[in-house]
């Protein structure tokens, strides 16, 4: 009979455990105030208990940083608690798709970063995430970087361009994974120079720049934040920028009459079919968080840019990203390779 | 000295009240963490991050450091005790730290346990003090190729860890490899074996396989085995703790693992386990009495705890020196110091000297309360095995499946943990022990990422990739254990058709 009842006991506790895994405690919190311009709906109440912050990838990374310094500013401009809930794995997508099966009732959120815009033309995710999620705001834009080891031949990206002419297919570049951001412009930037060079796949930027500081590859092509401290303390030279903004006396792309133009974008989404009032609120809540100064200046001593656009400017933005993004990943041939690698 | 005199420096810098008490609440936040199982380091410190963004920037990375080496003691208090991994760094003191607390030696287990974790940290962070700008220089020249070389010497060595059959070893190392593959590859973006659900993407979580495999499996078999009444006599204060003889045993391979765990520790990768099993192998294949692993030698005790203290200290090498994360709890590490406006590089120790030096002071402090945390409450720990195992085993079971669940937020990896804790279960009674199927899984995917980047970066020649210095040495000592390996048999085949 005891033991019947410890194996209950111990069930029971794990059941209730495992329901607690999401967070419901109601809050008493501030009842938004509601813009004068909609006399005829009723107030929404929104928020009235905490919200989840889904980040698809595992703590400790940059889009995992940036929520945490969301989270919190969120009592200050929303008047709740937001939880970050990590689902990590397969790029992204896994936490995604778990996401994507959440309520729609606008009490979680997700990160919305360049892979989810980018990884749906491979055509190897469950949905096309811009379609069924709802942008609310974009936070930070990293810019993107071309490196090469301190001892390289190379002390410019014009030198660098004349050796990958002469040698095809010579120069080996590292990147953050096959389809990823980086990956893309390495190719961009190829395709517009007219060379021809190797990728060698890394798991994540960090990995890459491993292999470059010991000499294992030639170019590392990876976002500003990654790169920046060693190119400041002289053991890796950034050639170029891929994006066009000035960084010290590092040249553009685009300055050198190379079209490339691309960068590492963290913003944030909710469900499609969230009640429009719900989403103004968000809206709102974030302009107050991604505006604050203390906020910007967080973030910024993690090596991260505010770049702040709203609900209505970030959608439109992840259109048009969604159109050069299709572009690029024919026209370089990633779609072709990942088109090919799933046969 | 100069360095002896800058680590003065940092010591003083250390002795504020803030300093000291963010140390000792790392530790203990850490030892924490390390003990339940699930609850991993990176988490703990991913929490407590923003809480540190008001704080002095060397007082939190005191903090964060401690809960980082605070874990390396605490996870092998349930695998002593439960046969259950409270960090996967511990993994392998189930092996025989659940043997000797079976035999009543919990609390030796402990405190070797301990002592070896204190003796490796403060070697390694020695090493630290002195080696750091040259050591990670030379840890550098290791590329994918060097990578790919060393994981499959790994796998020659590690493969025939526990159970008297290699065949049956060899079997489980490869279904370790084959679940290795499962989900989105790192290299091609491919997904494989994952049918279509999402979680499998990620693949087999190596903390949730090695709770599966050996916590639920124990569990499976004291449900299902008739225990015999462990007697519970008076138990005397001297017996929770270490005899001089196993004292004595356990000092050899406490300096091994801590050798083999710095070395470990100074590339990427999950140093913590690699040096772990590492060690274990070593100290079965130097150990005048190789029967007694798998049935509680404290050898296979001292020296797997002692490896992965001394590869926590060697992370901080890399990390502090060249501001490279090899490991997720040096990546938060690594974002502690940026937040406070610091960036880890060649320029650390000249711009920040007291930051670096009180830093590096607080590891040596650190150490030492957990040498003082956790020796006292060894008799407490071990008591508890005195539970009569119908309250133990539903407690266990609860931690498992939170641990399991804390993880990645997952309801399916408690299904998985359960569908391979049965298969687990089951096999075992066949005489296949899990541990190369845990070996398996960790080298898997460093063999694959690091023979096909390596590949790439040799173009294609295999040859070439032999050729590299490093990489063609180490590969070629792993052929030799090999051939080495089979020369009997080979020999005795060769006998047998020459007389034929």
């Amino acid at each position: 009979m005891k033991k019947i009842l410890s194996v209950i006991l111990a069930v029971l506790v794990i059941f209730t455990l495992s329901a607690c895994g999401t967070s419901q405690t109601p809050q008493t919190s501030v009842t938004p105030t509601q813009p004068a311009s909609e006399p005829t709906k009723a107030p929404v109440n929104y928020p009235t208990k905490d919200i989840t912050y889904v980040v698809p990838y595992s703590a400790g990374g940059s889009s995992d940083q940036m929520a945490r310094v969301i989270a919190k500013y969120a009592p200050k401009y929303l008047g709740v608690n937001m939880v970050i809930e990590n689902i990590p794995g397969g790029a992204g997508n896994v936490g995604l798709v778990q996401f994507a099966g959440y309520k729609k009732d606008g009490y979680s959120i997700a990160s919305a970063n360049t892979t989810m815009n980018l990884q749906p033309i491979y055509g190897t995710t469950e949905y096309d995430y811009i379609e069924i999620f709802e942008p609310i705001a974009l936070v930070v834009s990293i810019p993107i970087a071309i490196a090469v080891p301190a001892n390289s031949p190379f002390q410019t990206i014009e030198e660098l361009i004349e050796y990958a002419k002469a040698n095809p297919g010579k120069l080996q570049y590292g990147h953050a994974g096959i389809g990823s951001i980086t990956h893309v412009t390495a190719e961009l930037f190829a395709m517009s120079a007219d060379i021809k060079m190797t990728q060698v796949p890394f798991g994540s930027g960090n990995d890459a720049l491993t292999a470059l500081l010991g000499g294992h590859i030639d170019i590392d092509v990876a976002s500003l934040s990654e790169v920046l401290s060693h190119h400041e303390s002289g053991t890796v030279r950034i050639l170029a920028m891929c994006t066009d903004v000035q960084v010290g006396d590092i040249p553009t792309l685009v300055s050198k009459g190379y079209d490339v133009d691309m960068k590492v974008t963290q913003g944030v989404c909710t469900h499609k079919g969230v009640d429009p009032e719900i989403i103004k609120i968000l809206d709102e809540g974030f302009r107050g968080i991604c505006t604050d100064p203390e906020f910007i200046s967080e973030l910024e001593s993690l090596g991260m840019d505010v770049d702040y656009l709203g609900a209505a400017e970030f959608s439109e933005f992840l259109q048009k990203q969604r159109k050069i993004f299709e572009e690029v990943v024919t026209a370089s041939g990633i779609l072709e390779m990942v088109k090919s690698q799933q046969q | 000295m100069d360095i002896l005199k800058m680590l003065m420096d940092g010591f003083a810098v250390c002795f504020t009240w803030e300093n000291i008490m963010a140390c000792i609440a790392g530790v203990i936040v850490g030892t924490l963490t390390g003990v339940l199982p699930g609850i991993g380091v990176t988490g703990a410190m991913a929490l407590l991050l923003p809480i540190s963004f008001g704080m002095d920037g060397t007082t939190a990375l005191i903090m964060f450091a401690g809960i980082y080496y605070g874990a390396m003691y605490g996870g092998s208090t349930t695998s002593i005790l439960v046969n259950l991994p409270g960090e996967a760094a511990s993994v392998v003191t189930c092996l025989d730290g659940n043997q000797m607390a079976k035999k009543g030696r919990a609390g030796a287990a402990l405190a070797i346990s301990a002592i070896g974790s204190f003796i490796a940290g403060t070697i390694g962070l020695v090493g630290l003090t002195f080696f750091a700008p040259l050591l990670s220089r030379a840890a550098l020249k290791f590329g994918p190729p060097e990578y790919f070389a060393i994981a499959v010497l790994g796998l020659v060595l590690l493969t025939n860890l526990t159970g008297k059959n290699p065949l049956k070893s060899v079997l489980m190392v490869l279904i370790g490899i084959m679940m290795s593959t499962v989900g989105m590859n790192v290299v091609t973006g491919l997904r494989r074996f994952t049918f279509g659900v999402p979680e499998l993407m990620r693949g087999f979580e190596f903390g949730v396989v090695a709770m599966a495999v050996f916590g639920i499996n124990e569990l499976f078999s004291t449900l299902l085995e008739p225990q015999e009444e462990i007697k519970v006599g008076k138990v005397r204060f001297r017996e929770l703790y270490p005899t001089k003889e196993e004292l004595r045993r356990s000092i050899p391979p406490i300096l091994r693992g801590t050798l083999i765990g710095f070395f470990i520790g100074l590339m990427p990768g999950p140093a913590g386990t690699l040096s772990s099993f590492a060690s274990y192998s070593v100290e079965k294949k130097i150990s005048k009495h190789p029967e007694e692993f798998g049935h509680g030698a404290v050898e296979g005790v001292a020296g797997p705890e002692a490896a992965n203290n001394a590869a926590s200290s060697a992370t901080m090498i890399p990390l502090l020196s060249l501001g490279l994360p090899f490991a997720p709890p040096a990546a938060l590490l690594l974002t502690g110091f940026i937040v406070h406006g610091v960036t880890p590089g060649p320029t650390l120790i000249t711009r920040h000297p007291d930051m670096f030096w009180g830093l590096v002071a607080s590891m040596y402090i650190g150490n030492v309360f957990l040498l003082i945390l956790n020796l006292p409450f060894v008799g407490v720990f071990a008591s508890m095995l005195k539970t009569p195992a119908n309250i133990l085993m539903p407690i266990v079971m609860v931690i498992t499946f939170t641990g399991a669940y804390a993880t990645n937020n997952s309801i399916f990896d408690l299904v998985l943990l359960l569908i391979l804790g049965v298969f687990a279960y089951f096999i075992s009674k066949f005489g296949y022990s899990m541990a190369p199927l845990a070996v398996g899984l960790v080298l898997g995917s460093t063999i694959e990422t690091g023979l096909v980047q390596g590949l790439i970066i040799c173009n294609g020649n295999f040859l070439e990739l032999m050729s590299r210095p490093i990489a063609g040495s180490i590969l070629a000592f792993a052929i030799v254990l090999v051939l080495i390996t089979f020369a009997k048999p080979i020999k005795r085949i060769l006998m047998h058709s020459k007389e034929s």
